[in-house]
């Protein structure tokens, strides 16, 4: 961590992305990060910019989870950046085929669906806000909120109910509306972890519903 | 023409147009709610299902969407489809109690109350999309759609927000079958407006600068006018102010002063052979201003 | 690598195969969704770390799951003819697994799988390769055979023999009713244009039917071969591949088996130089039940919202874009290069009189070993939850069991000896579906399963058709009722008569089905709702 040089900003926002990674990630990802900065800047101090713009870079799954944590830290993005989504849009094939594509990498980025990016989408592609609205609102992929910092799936399939499911999503739904709780919960029909059956996710780090206990009591 | 068979009775019909369309227009009739001739089929209500011959399969399917084809076999009214209607009258008597069509269908076949175990709601939308294919097919605006699914869904303009493509033509209002899009328009000396509630949108009425009166909302006249590619002045008087001024070729000098003066381009000089030149009114292109009128030095129009 | 002649198939084949049998060692590790639940990937990681410090030479790959995932994470070790499967294997498991690669024999203290009893009475058409190969190694599956199915087609085969050869081999679509896939596959080459789909289904969103995508994890490259010989079937010359959002692991296994197959000149223009050019193009779902509905699916893919379409026109006449389209399932496409390459006959004669060849069926819910496992057709089910699955857990009873998604509604534990195939699942009232296994035990309650049904319908009805819509909401309310102790005969009435209205008139299969569970309740196992109602 010797010789990368940071920007006053920079060095802040870059603090607060890390503490805003889910706890699990944190010390994993850090160096990983800080290398990356540290290679990109080349010396030169480290601006917000670079951090931000690092995120695009990156490979997935850390793509996703680096830019639900900026999406999290509020002010990186609060003056939506328009830009984002047309180099996004310019990435893909012209065409409404690819829609779900676009929206699919809006959300990588974003975490969820902003307002001001189904404006640019609809601007640039011609396909109506109210159409957008629609395939946002009835395909589960999207969200059209900003998600929690922690996001837990839990399977709702056949085979993960008859082995407890059921209760633990019912725990989980309780834990998750408490006051302060900083949870996103998302249910899906089958993770194809039936082996580990009731099967989760907490920020994307698969369990089965035992071991999964101690987890949810650090949330 | 084809000939189908409906209810035992051979009729003549158009080849692939929807089996109701043939039905209806030999009288015979099956219920819908979600069928209007000037959209697209959706299918969505399902009260018009028929049992359907074709060949050696009977099947039962929309009528609304089934097309018709030469020799098919159309029964509107057997046990399994009148069981079948009355499970979606009593469906959808359940989710909209008071809708007044919805009832009236229901009394028609038979159906007076929902179950007494559903439980209800006091939904005043049926879902049937008749609002959004007129808003995208006929008015090509696309200010509203389905969002959501199961029984979350409903119409909604983009993020339950203001309806910014709306252009308030109330055809929306107009096709509705359950009277539940909600028009407004209240008048004023400031500002007259057109309210759809459902859509959130507060549209500005353009006044009139004959009579002065209120006529249409600016965005609808402003759509009108860009796709009929009208003059800007086209829309200033209402329908009713409207009159076309005449030119007396007899008085007409061809000066030309009326052609650069009309806001429409609607005048133009036609040569008549010689050196006569007179002007000429295209009506189709005339909002009835009379600036002509008012600047003719030889009181040649009226 | 470019593969330009079928020529150049045997040099791969040849690399390949250095691959799979190496002069050094080979130890693979099972990383499908089912082994990654198990933390295989951090295992691959000390694994490599190991094999490095111990200085071992050791080719290690990452191969997909060979259907044993009640005992992920696997780890193989390929020493020359010696063969030790280690099963669920912990990172302190290790070292001493690499140093008894290095020295020979089998490490001790770890778990020793017997594949070969596994496998016994198993028929792998569509997974032989699944935990074997590295599906992310085009070589590995040349090495076994793959793309020669292909270049037989190109080369010897006109379009209307390789169609001809599937309509002969009776092969029957396996994603829900069983349709020929020769018959689908016809209508769509006799449609008129010029412009075709084949578009490949890997969106059904079943609640049990991940594990099976274990498959498409494993091996994506046989669904990439039957893809491309079903265009070359019916003359289409574009294909897309439809992937649910959730299986990110298998779209990235595809994707990148897309683009090495690309690269080698497989897919693309002119492919081995039969004049015969092909693209596919991977699409990611967004998640919705009814997406799987092939003309929901359709919709989907062109960008709008996936909701069921009105038919006619059919799709092999008017599908994706309008033009003729052929919608199949994963695993009916990966049947494909096998039947090219040994001929229908041979596929005809495995399976049972009214369905051949195989079926993989993926276990879940109250099983002692969940695993997935393929099968010929005509076996019985006891036969399949006794040999693999072994039975319920702790030695508890099977009260009930469910084949081919909710659709198929459930089934008693008495009708366990019901045999494996489309015509007596049909017969029984029930469908094959996807082939999700999934077993409940005898503390099941039925009525609970039945409200777990209710809320699955309701919750994933695309809410188009009023009878789903509405339909599906009233059946949770009436289920409510009758488990919180209110049910009365009044209320079972209701279900049949409401039930018998959804199964005409719904819009699609969804609705049609959406009641099944319920009423196979009420059928199997009137008893427990006797309890409940009055």
């Amino acid at each position: 961590m010797s010789d990368i040089q940071w920007s006053p900003e920079g060095e802040e926002l870059f603090k607060k992305l890390i503490d805003a990674l889910p706890e699990q990630m944190r010390n994993l990802a850090k160096p990983q990060l800080v290398d990356f900065l540290k290679m990109k800047s080349g010396g030169e101090p480290v601006s917000c910019e670079m951090i931000t713009g690092m995120v695009d870079e990156l490979p997935e799954p850390q793509k996703g989870m680096l830019a639900q944590a900026l999406a999290s830290i509020g002010d990186a993005d609060d003056g939506f950046d328009g830009s984002i989504v047309e180099k996004i849009i310019e990435s893909h094939p012209k065409g409404q085929e690819t829609l779900v594509a676009v929206l699919h990498d809006i959300q990588a980025r974003f975490g969820y669906i902003p307002e001001g990016a189904v404006k640019v989408l609809s601007q640039k592609t011609g396909v109506l806000a109210s159409t957008l609205y629609q395939l946002l609102t009835s395909y589960q992929a999207f969200r059209v909120e900003p998600p929690k910092k922690n996001i837990l799936t839990v399977c709702n399939g056949t085979g993960c109910h008859l082995e407890g499911g059921g209760g633990l999503l019912t725990k989980i739904k309780e834990k998750a509306a408490k006051e302060g709780a900083d949870i996103t919960l998302e249910t899906v029909r089958c993770l194809g972890m039936c082996n580990i059956s009731p099967a989760l996710l907490v920020n994307g780090i698969p369990y089965s519903g035992a071991d999964a206990e101690a987890q949810l009591k650090k949330l | 023409m084809i000939t189908i068979t409906i209810n035992g009775q051979q009729v003549k019909a158009n080849e692939g147009e929807p089996l109701l369309v043939a039905a209806r227009e030999n009288d015979i009739d099956i219920p819908a709610l979600c069928w209007n001739d000037s959209v697209k089929p959706y299918g969505s209500c399902r009260l018009c299902i028929v049992e359907i011959t074709k060949g050696k399969r009977t099947f039962i399917d929309s009528a609304c969407s089934y097309p018709a084809i030469e020799g098919l076999s159309v029964k509107t009214e057997t046990p399994i489809v009148n069981e079948s209607r009355k499970v979606v009258l009593e469906l959808l008597l359940a989710r909209c109690p008071e809708v007044k069509i919805v009832k009236d269908l229901a009394a028609k076949y038979g159906v007076t109350s929902s179950p007494e175990l559903y439980g209800t709601a006091e939904e005043g939308c049926t879902l049937c999309g008749l609002c959004i294919r007129a808003c995208n097919d006929v008015v090509g605006a696309g200010a509203i759609q389905f969002s959501g699914k199961n029984t979350d869904k409903k119409v909604s303009s983009a993020f339950e927000k203001n309806a910014e493509a709306c252009i308030g033509c109330g055809s929306c209002e107009f096709i509705c079958p359950c009277n539940y899009i909600k028009k407004t328009d209240t008048f004023s000396d400031e500002a007259s407006k057109r309210e759809i509630a459902n859509w959130k949108v507060d549209l500005k009425l353009r006044n009139c600068t004959v009579c002065g009166n209120p006529y249409a909302p600016e965005a609808h006249l402003e759509a009108i006018r860009k796709e009929k590619f009208l003059p800007k002045e086209f829309f200033k008087i209402c329908p009713s102010c409207r009159t076309y001024p005449e030119v007396d070729a007899t008085k007409c000098k061809g000066c030309g002063c009326c052609v650069d003066i009309c806001p429409c381009g609607a005048l133009e000089l036609l040569d008549e052979g010689g050196a006569d030149k007179r002007a000429f009114i295209y009506n189709q292109n005339c909002t009835g201003c009379h600036s002509c009128e008012l600047h003719c030095t030889m009181k040649a129009i009226g | 690598m470019k593969i330009a002649k079928s020529a150049d198939l045997d040099a791969v084949k040849e690399s390949g195969q250095k691959l799979l049998f190496p002069p050094g060692v080979r130890i693979t590790v099972g990383a499908a969704m089912c082994g990654m639940a198990r933390g295989s990937g951090q295992l691959l990681q000390v694994i490599n770390d190991e094999v490095k410090n111990q200085g071992l030479d050791a080719n290690v790959a990452v191969v997909g799951c060979n259907g044993q995932c009640y005992a992920e994470p696997i780890v193989e070790v390929i020493n020359g003819k010696d063969k030790y499967t280690y099963g669920n294997v912990k990172g302190s498991d290790i070292p001493g697994l690499v140093k008894a690669a290095k020295d020979g024999k089998a490490a001790e203290g770890i778990e020793l799988l017997d594949t070969d009893a596994f496998n016994k009475n198993q028929q792998k058409i569509v997974s032989k390769n699944a935990g074997i190969i590295a599906p992310g190694n085009i070589e590995e599956y040349i090495a076994n055979d793959g793309y020669f199915a292909l270049a037989k087609a190109l080369t010897e085969m006109k379009p209307a023999d390789v169609l001809d050869e599937v309509m002969k081999s009776g092969l029957q679509g396996r994603g829900g009713a069983g349709f020929s896939a020769g018959i689908k596959w016809e209508t769509c080459s006799k449609a008129p244009g010029d412009k075709k789909y084949i578009v490949c289904n890997g969106s059904e969103g079943n609640p049990e039917i991940g594990m099976h995508k274990s498959f498409l994890e494993s091996d994506p490259h046989s669904v990439i071969e039957g893809m491309i010989l079903a265009g070359y079937a019916i003359g289409a010359n574009e294909g897309y591949v439809y992937i649910n959002y959730r299986y990110m692991l298998g779209f990235k296994r595809i994707s990148d088996a897309l683009e090495q197959v690309k690269e080698a000149g497989l897919l693309g223009d002119n492919i081995l130089g039969s004049g015969f050019s092909f693209d596919i193009k991977l699409k990611r779902g967004a998640g919705t039940y009814v997406n799987g509905e092939a003309t929901a699916l359709l919709s989907s893919l062109e960008g709008s919202l996936g909701e069921p379409r009105l038919k006619p026109p059919r799709m092999a006449e008017k599908g994706l874009f309008d033009k003729p389209t052929v919608v199949n399932n994963l695993e009916t496409l990966a049947n494909v290069p096998f039947i090219i390459q040994k001929g229908a006959e041979v596929f005809s004669k495995i399976g049972s009189e009214s369905s051949k060849g195989t079926k993989i069926i993926a276990f879940s819910g109250n099983v002692a070993r969940p695993c997935w496992v393929e099968v010929p057709f005509g076996m019985t089910i006891q036969e399949i939850v006794d040999t693999w699955g072994k039975g319920a857990k702790e030695g508890k009873k099977i009260k009930a069991y469910q084949i081919g998604g909710p659709s198929g509604g459930i089934l008693p534990g008495k009708a366990l000896d019901l045999r494996l195939d489309f015509e007596s699942l049909t017969g029984a009232g029930s469908l094959l579906g996807s082939g999700g296994l999934v077993i409940m035990d005898e503390d099941t309650d039925m009525l609970d399963m039945a409200k777990f049904f209710a809320d699955f319908s309701a919750e994933e009805s695309c809410g188009k058709c009023t009878t789903c819509r509405e339909g599906t909401l009233r059946l949770q309310e009436i289920l409510s009722d009758i488990i919180g102790g209110n049910g009365t005969e009044e209320h079972i009435d209701l279900i049949k008569r409401m039930t018998a209205g959804m199964a005409v008139n719904a819009v699609c299969e969804f609705g049609k089905t959406a009641a099944e569970p319920i009423l196979s309740v009420i059928k199997y196992f009137p008893d427990e709702i006797v309890g409940k109602v009055e």
